[in-house]
């Protein structure tokens, strides 16, 4: 493995033996003495590399196998078969060397001590990564300020709120700066401040310390503030993997266009390769066809014959697009 | 609570238990062990001595009796931390808006509960005793109903001491202590491992004052014949007063922990 | 060395979060103490009218019951998180003992702190006052250096099969009901002296779920008795050795567990 290069991912398989159990009342009393089995593939023989520094978006639907897949790389879970390096190390041979290397947050569990301040869970952190004093109170400052714990610190976990829960669990899994950080639904959960600060952060850490970022989630305004790269997962299989940005130039056609027009001129003849999509009043929003004309020309022959108001290009939202995408509307003919 | 309402929970809670097979074999040999341990300790008292008859029971009169007070115990089960759940997540919140009385849910998902253990574990557990241990069980249709009535009226009893002992959710953030203190004095003063009838005269007194011995002790005896027919309407009129005794403990401290609620928001 | 200084001060947290709930500590040592004077006021019950268990007397049995205790309330001290493994791997909290660097078991070991084993210790030197008063055991020096030995064993059997029963639930997830039965129910059955059981009971309990060990066969050494049942006069002195294999059985268990997690997922 490059030095460059921070995770390698080949032909990475996982399957799952999942027993299924009948419905109702007789059904569940039938299970008792006989069940049925089935294999599942969560993840199917995936490739990826991701270089150091590289804040990347995981995404897919629910049981698109993301979760599967960073149980992997953590050394959670042996795959079925293929291999994974993660900073050069197996995850699953080396779980402890491995765990050593990363930072983890799963979004929906916290791994602070319930019952504690926070600051003894920090404190104990510190010990079972044998991080040395001076280095943690190095990274401890840092932290500190970046993430605004300094109220928090005397306060025992369970009376923190969802935000400021989340922010202690992600500076808890940075204590022994790792250089490879995984991040599972960290917004899921969170009011709109909330996410600011902690998207504010993960773009920070990334920026300045060069931790390379894997983050899944299911708010795409995380991807499209965040994420450089998106992989997108859809049945254990990757059907997208590049730049963020060139997915949207790629969808430039599923750009919107509002135009409004002045109530004298409201009625709007049919333009060829547009399509109105949906009418407010004398507000109209406008798609067209990619393999027409460009966007210019279609605002120049609107303009041309009609008296508008105001106009604006709607960006397609990387959340419209991969709706899309799951949806099938769009085939990915390349990725 | 409408009758309908009652058995939808009802059937609900069985259906959660019946989804751990796994559970409801464990829980057979769990009912087991203990009708094994105490069948074996009386055989090896009995065995001491010439006398067949101690404290009014005969050998068999005694294994009955460990039979059989354990397969009421069993069906007696029931998921004494539901209340204290809902107190600590917040959703008995949820109670106070539902048209339903929060007694009669609770009581319907222990039944629910109840029921599934009576079909997984008692009977198997009495089948495989019955096949194994010498056992009489007197077979008076009469018997049998007032039986009937007297176990309804035991497990109300237990429901509401449940009840009860959850609702202390309410002032206390940790309740295990009171829970292992009620099943302290409960699996002593119950007769569910020693009949009252061999306690000594000293503790006769305190064993009266307290309700425990009306939910499984008379039950059983009621069944297994050691009482005479003539006593069991004086047996079922004091369940029937612990019962209206626990109702009120039951509804003041519900009302208490309402209005804790409402003031204080949990 | 590091290791260890790690896992001391992982426990010495568990400690600081428990001592967070101070009012529940005295009442919950209050409420265990009360649920063993009712087992062992049962044992008088039953003794004041039987005299002797199997040609155990009151004294003999208080002594079995106080080496039971200490056996137990050391495995409490170090064993306690065992007990709710289950809900540890349902709700996914293994996985965050997995990204760690360290030892899975140690960590689910030393991660929390049950402060029963104050009330275990009680009762424990409670019980062996008045046994060896009421048995009049003669305590030699050998006897007293072996008294922690032997306790250090029935804490590896204790211990040992809570391991194992635990790392069930790798396979199930849901296993509360084995749990409770293997470590809560069974200990039903050294209560009393195991001769009162029939032969495959009490060959089971010797070499298949040897609790026998833990109290019933060292009982015979520090009583001086003559052995009884299958005992060899061997397996008096077996504890430890017997803690050891089962300890590291149960090891063995617990690793092909976390193989088997690391593979299906939860």
């Amino acid at each position: 493995m490059q030095d460059n290069i921070a995770i390698e991912v080949k032909g990475l398989r996982k399957e799952f033996k999942v027993s299924s159990s009948g419905k109702g009342f007789l059904g569940k009393l039938q299970a008792l003495f006989h069940r049925g089995h089935k294999i599942i593939t969560a993840v199917n023989d995936i490739d990826f590399k991701i270089r150091r520094g590289e804040f990347v978006g995981y995404v897919g639907e629910n049981g698109a196998g993301k979760s599967t897949t960073i149980k992997m790389l953590t050394g959670i879970l042996v795959p079925t078969s293929g291999t994974a390096e993660v900073n050069g190390i197996v995850p699953y041979k080396d779980r402890k060397k491995n765990a050593a290397k990363i930072g983890v947050v799963f979004g929906q569990r916290t791994q602070l001590w319930w019952d504690l301040p926070v600051r003894e869970s920090f404190d104990l952190l510190r010990v079972i990564f044998r991080v040395s004093r001076s280095d943690f109170d190095r990274q401890m400052a840092k932290l500190e300020k970046a993430l605004g714990l300094r109220p928090l610190l005397e306060m025992p976990v369970r009376k923190l709120s969802l935000g400021q829960r989340m922010r202690c669990d992600i500076a808890a899994s940075l204590i022994h700066n790792p250089p490879v950080l995984f991040l599972d639904e960290p917004t899921i959960g969170l009011d709109v401040l909330a996410k600011q600060s902690v998207r504010n952060f993960l773009s920070e850490i990334n920026r300045t310390e060069g931790t390379t970022i894997i983050l899944t989630t299911h708010d795409m305004n995380d991807i499209e503030q965040l994420c450089k790269r998106l992989i997108i997962l859809e049945e254990g299989k990757i059907i997208f993997d590049g730049e963020t940005e060139f997915l949207k130039q790629k969808f430039v056609h599923e750009k919107v266009i509002e135009v409004e027009f002045y109530e004298d001129d409201c009625v709007m003849q049919g333009i060829p390769g547009v399509t109105v999509v949906r009418e407010q009043g004398c507000k109209k929003w406008l798609t067209f066809d990619s393999d027409g004309s460009g966007i210019g020309e279609v605002i120049g022959t609107i303009a041309s014959q009609y008296k508008i108001k105001d106009i604006s290009v709607k960006e397609p939202s990387v959340e419209s697009i991969i709706r899309n995408i799951y949806d099938n509307r769009i085939k990915l003919s390349t990725s | 609570m409408k009758p309908e309402l009652f058995f939808k929970f009802a059937s609900i809670s069985f259906q959660k238990q019946v989804t751990y097979r796994f559970d409801c074999f464990v829980g057979i040999v769990n009912g087991f062990l203990y009708v094994f341990i105490f069948t074996s300790l009386w055989k090896a008292l009995y065995s001491q001595f010439d006398t067949t008859v101690h404290n009014g029971f005969t050998l068999t009169a005694i294994t009955t009796y460990a039979v059989l007070v354990m397969a009421v115990r069993i069906s007696f089960t029931m998921d004494d931390s539901i209340i204290y759940r809902k107190v600590m997540d917040g959703s008995i919140a949820m109670e106070l808006i539902r048209p339903t009385s929060f007694f009669f849910m609770n009581l319907a998902e222990n039944v629910g509960h109840s029921l599934f253990h009576i079909m997984a574990r008692t009977f198997p557990v009495v089948i495989i005793s019955l096949l194994l241990f010498d056992i009489s069980i007197p077979l008076e249709p009469v018997r049998l109903l007032v039986f009937i009535f007297s176990f309804f009226a035991g497990y109300i009893l237990i429901s509401m001491l449940n009840f009860a002992a959850g609702l202390l959710a309410f002032w206390f953030v940790e309740i295990f202590p009171f829970m292992l203190f009620k099943y302290a004095l409960f699996t002593f003063f119950s007769g569910g491992i020693v009949p009252i009838d061999f306690f000594p005269e000293f503790l006769k007194p305190l064993v009266n004052f307290l309700p425990f011995q009306y939910m499984l002790y008379f039950p059983t005896v009621i069944l297994t014949g050691r009482v005479p027919m003539a006593e069991v309407p004086s047996i079922i009129i004091s369940q029937l007063m612990w019962i209206l005794i626990m109702g009120v403990i039951c509804s003041l401290m519900w009302n208490a922990g309402k209005k804790k609620l409402v003031i204080q928001g949990g | 060395m590091e290791t260890i200084r790690i896992y001391l001060t992982l426990f010495a947290t568990s400690i600081k979060a428990r001592m967070e709930y101070k009012a529940s500590f005295l009442f919950y040592i209050f409420a265990i103490m009360t649920f063993y004077i009712g087992q062992i006021g049962l044992l008088f019950v039953l003794l004041n009218r039987f005299h002797q268990i199997k040609g155990w007397t009151m004294g003999e049995m208080v002594f079995l019951y106080s080496l039971h205790a200490f056996a137990y309330g050391f495995t409490n001290l170090i064993f306690s998180q065992l007990i709710n493994f289950d809900k540890m791997v349902v709700d996914g909290e293994f996985d965050r003992v997995l990204v760690r660097p360290l030892s899975p078991l140690g960590q689910v070991i030393f991660s929390k702190f049950e402060v029963s084993t104050a009330a275990h210790l009680i009762i424990g030197f409670t019980a062996l006052y008045f046994g060896t008063h009421l048995a009049g055991i003669e305590w030699t020096l050998r006897k007293i250096l072996l008294f922690p030995v032997i306790v250090g064993g029935g804490v590896l059997i204790a211990g040992g099969i809570r391991l194992a029963v635990t790392a069930v639930a790798f396979w199930t997830l849901r296993n509360r009901s084995l749990v409770h039965t293997v470590i809560f129910s069974s200990k039903e059955f050294i209560n009393y002296p195991v001769n009162i059981y029939n032969m495959g009971m009490q060959f089971f309990l010797t070499f298949i779920f040897p609790i026998a060990f833990i109290n019933f066969y060292p009982a015979h050494f520090f009583l001086d008795r003559s052995g009884e049942g299958l005992l060899h006069p061997a397996l008096e002195m077996g504890t430890p050795i017997v803690g050891i294999i089962v300890f590291i059985v149960s090891v063995f268990t617990w690793k092909v567990g976390v193989n088997h997690y690391q593979s299906t997922g939860s």
